[in-house]
């Protein structure tokens, strides 16, 4: 065997239902990967979002270990203030620090939560889309940001303007970007002298939260023989020959993993968490708004605050506890009690004609052995996922149709895919119970490179090859 | 500009790449930074000195002195040093009031004494930028070092959040 290397093409968001069924007469590099490998639904974190779920992908870490438990978490019990979870909050180590301390160089494009870049890196890297903009520092080495401005033009970051009627606007916006990001990762991939290559391309969940109604017969305003019913089934088709061309640069020494996380399913509408509060007597603020404003606009009386929460594809509720939030009410001895009276009333808000969702909250203590950084007591997955969270206040209702911050059709699902592909893959055909959190390990088995302690999860690959070989 | 001194206790093994990482890191804070390792102090100022029960404890405290004087005169020294004994450390410490007490958790020595209240406490596992990050942060905070700088502009982190909000992450 030559010199081994690793190539992993995360697809943010890519749902297996569409890629492994509906959709995979038009994906056949993906169905070739598959049938010389292995493949199968890849769980995704609680919460399944794309940070921490990715940062989790590539350190082994879960969210409690990384004290990553959204885009914004709060800076310390001390304050009510939230701030962004970049690439400075990842404590632990993720692939490419492991494999550069081993010699391996590293070639990593627009994964989540790598803004800002490191100071020195043994390979070549793009930031991620909270990477402020295409003027920024988001390429290592720093020469690198010029030689793709001048071959690619300026770095598109993301889909500019998302939420928009102008659908196909929209879908021209998503396409320019894919392609601007695929055509970096194939010059990156003959240019770089690379053993680990890893890219996210996030245009398949800007394409799922801009078109699901029209492509998902399940979503309550889906119109059968819509404009844009075939828009799903071509850009997935566009993605596979993507995927074609970057598979090319696998030699038969290389393994290729596709992975995506989460996957994506149909938002049925959205449970405004924070008007719930205050209906309850949960949130007290000191001037109701007349329109819909997100929370951090307005004036909380904390004094009369015993929980407040935020939005996003799932909820999060922090409870005002005396002695550790700056103007706690709730006596910490009755935390407990006060917590799993809430979860309680959470779980049981119906849809808006009084049926159940089945809304799931999690305390953080019972999913992580260690819940680090400031964890929400709550977690909370309306309809389990079913609904999204919306943080605003000013509608005077609880339900709502799609989202707070404009058209949204799609929420997050548990699974993603896995495929994986190379010569160390036996053809096995479908695997089951696979978990984000195995990935890391797993590309470190590939490199027969022991894993740190904080890197969790199993070698995913290993334990299918051993299967294989007590079945034989 | 003041100087300072970092003071590594705890697991030994991963040390000198945290060392190094933080010398690397944390350039531009002091006009010279220097890692010193017990190693070092014994082969160079211990030498000749018997080794009995105390010798750990005398290396420690000439380690420790060396490093008080770097720090005086502006500069930054990084301490090398399983250093297991609390009382010599707590010593180190009450020489300089730019001291920072850094517990690196991991494989302990036999008989290795915690701090009480360690100015900082990173895993041996840790990533070396965060453990940089996190070291940096402490030393601004006692006013040791600038502030470093934050990741977005008042701008930048508008443009970022909004950006956000409107994916529906938040």
């Amino acid at each position: 065997m030559g010199r081994r290397k690793v190539m992993v093409i995360g697809l943010d968001c890519a749902e297996p239902s569409l890629a492994f069924d509906k959709y995979a007469g038009v994906m056949p590099n993906l169905r070739r990967l598959m049938k010389k490998g292995c493949w199968g639904l890849l769980r995704s974190t609680i919460p399944p979002i794309t940070v921490p779920a990715w940062t989790t992908m590539v350190s082994g870490a879960d969210p409690g270990e990384l004290g990553i438990y959204g885009f914004r978490d709060r800076t310390g019990y001390g304050s009510y203030e939230l701030d962004f979870a970049t690439a400075r909050t990842v404590r632990v180590p993720r692939l490419w620090d492991v494999l550069g301390d081993a010699g391996l160089r590293s070639t990593v494009l627009f994964v989540p939560q790598t803004y800002p870049p490191p100071a020195e890196l043994r390979g070549s890297m793009v930031t991620c889309f909270l990477t402020p903009g295409a003027d920024s520092d988001y390429a290592r080495p720093v020469e690198l940001k010029q030689t793709l401005e001048s071959s690619f033009g300026p770095y598109i970051v993301d889909v500019p303007d998302f939420r928009t009627d102008d659908k196909p606007r929209l879908l021209e916006s998503i396409y320019a970007m894919s392609r601007q990001h695929f055509a970096m990762a194939r010059f990156l991939l003959d240019k770089d002298d690379w053993d680990f290559f890893m890219m996210v391309e996030m245009g398949c969940d800007r394409f799922h939260h801009g078109f699901w109604r029209h492509i998902a017969a399940d979503h309550p305003r889906h119109v059968p023989g819509n404009r844009f019913a075939d828009a799903g089934r071509e850009y997935y088709a566009y993605l596979d020959r993507e995927l074609g061309t970057l598979a090319e640069f696998a030699d038969a020494d290389t393994t290729v993993l596709v992975v995506s996380d989460p996957g994506a399913r149909t938002m049925k509408g959205g449970i405004c968490l924070n008007e719930w509060l205050l209906r309850h007597g949960y949130l007290a603020l000191e001037e109701l708004p007349d329109r819909p404003t997100p929370l951090h606009r307005l004036k909380i009386d904390w004094s009369r605050t015993k929980a407040w929460g935020e939005g996003g594809y799932y909820g999060r509720v922090f409870l005002n506890v005396r002695g550790r939030e700056p103007q706690g009410i709730i006596p910490p001895e009755q935390l407990d009690t006060e917590c799993e009276a809430l979860k309680a009333m959470l779980e049981a808000i119906p849809d808006e004609h009084g049926r159940p969702i089945g809304t799931v909250a999690h305390r953080p203590r019972d999913l992580y052995p260690v819940a680090r950084g400031t964890p929400p007591d709550l977690i909370v997955l309306f309809g389990n996922l079913d609904w999204r969270s919306i943080g605003s206040v000013g509608t005077g209702a609880i339900h709502a149709v799609g989202n707070d911050t404009g058209p949204d059709d799609a929420n997050h699902s548990w699974d993603g895919i896995l495929v994986a592909s190379g010569a160390q893959v036996s053809a096995i055909g479908r695997i089951d119970g696979a978990e984000v959190r195995d990935i890391a390990r797993t590309v470190l088995g590939l490199f027969e490179l022991a894993p740190p302690e904080t890197m969790g999860g199993t070698g995913i690959l290993s334990g299918v090859r051993r299967v294989r070989e007590q079945g034989a | 500009m003041s100087g300072y001194v970092i003071w590594l206790t705890g697991d030994r093994v991963r040390m000198d790449a945290l060392a190094e990482a933080l010398r690397a890191g944390l350039t531009g804070t002091a006009p010279s930074i220097d890692v010193l390792t017990a190693e070092m102090v014994e082969d160079r100022l211990c030498a000749h000195e018997p080794r009995n029960a105390d010798f750990r404890d005398v290396v420690v405290r000439r380690l420790a002195w060396l490093c008080q004087v770097l720090a005086r005169n502006g500069g930054a020294a990084i301490a090398v040093a399983a250093s297991p004994r609390r009382a010599v450390r707590d010593e180190a410490r009450r020489g300089s009031d730019r001291f920072l007490e850094v517990l690196v958790h991991g494989t302990m020595p036999d008989g290795y004494e915690p701090p009480l209240e360690p100015a900082l406490e990173v895993r041996a596992s840790d990533a070396a930028y965060s453990v940089v990050d996190e070291v940096r942060r402490t030393l601004a905070a006692r006013g040791l070092v600038a502030r470093p700088p934050r990741v977005y502009t008042p701008e930048e982190e508008a443009r970022v959040r909004e950006r956000v909000e409107k994916l529906g992450y938040a």
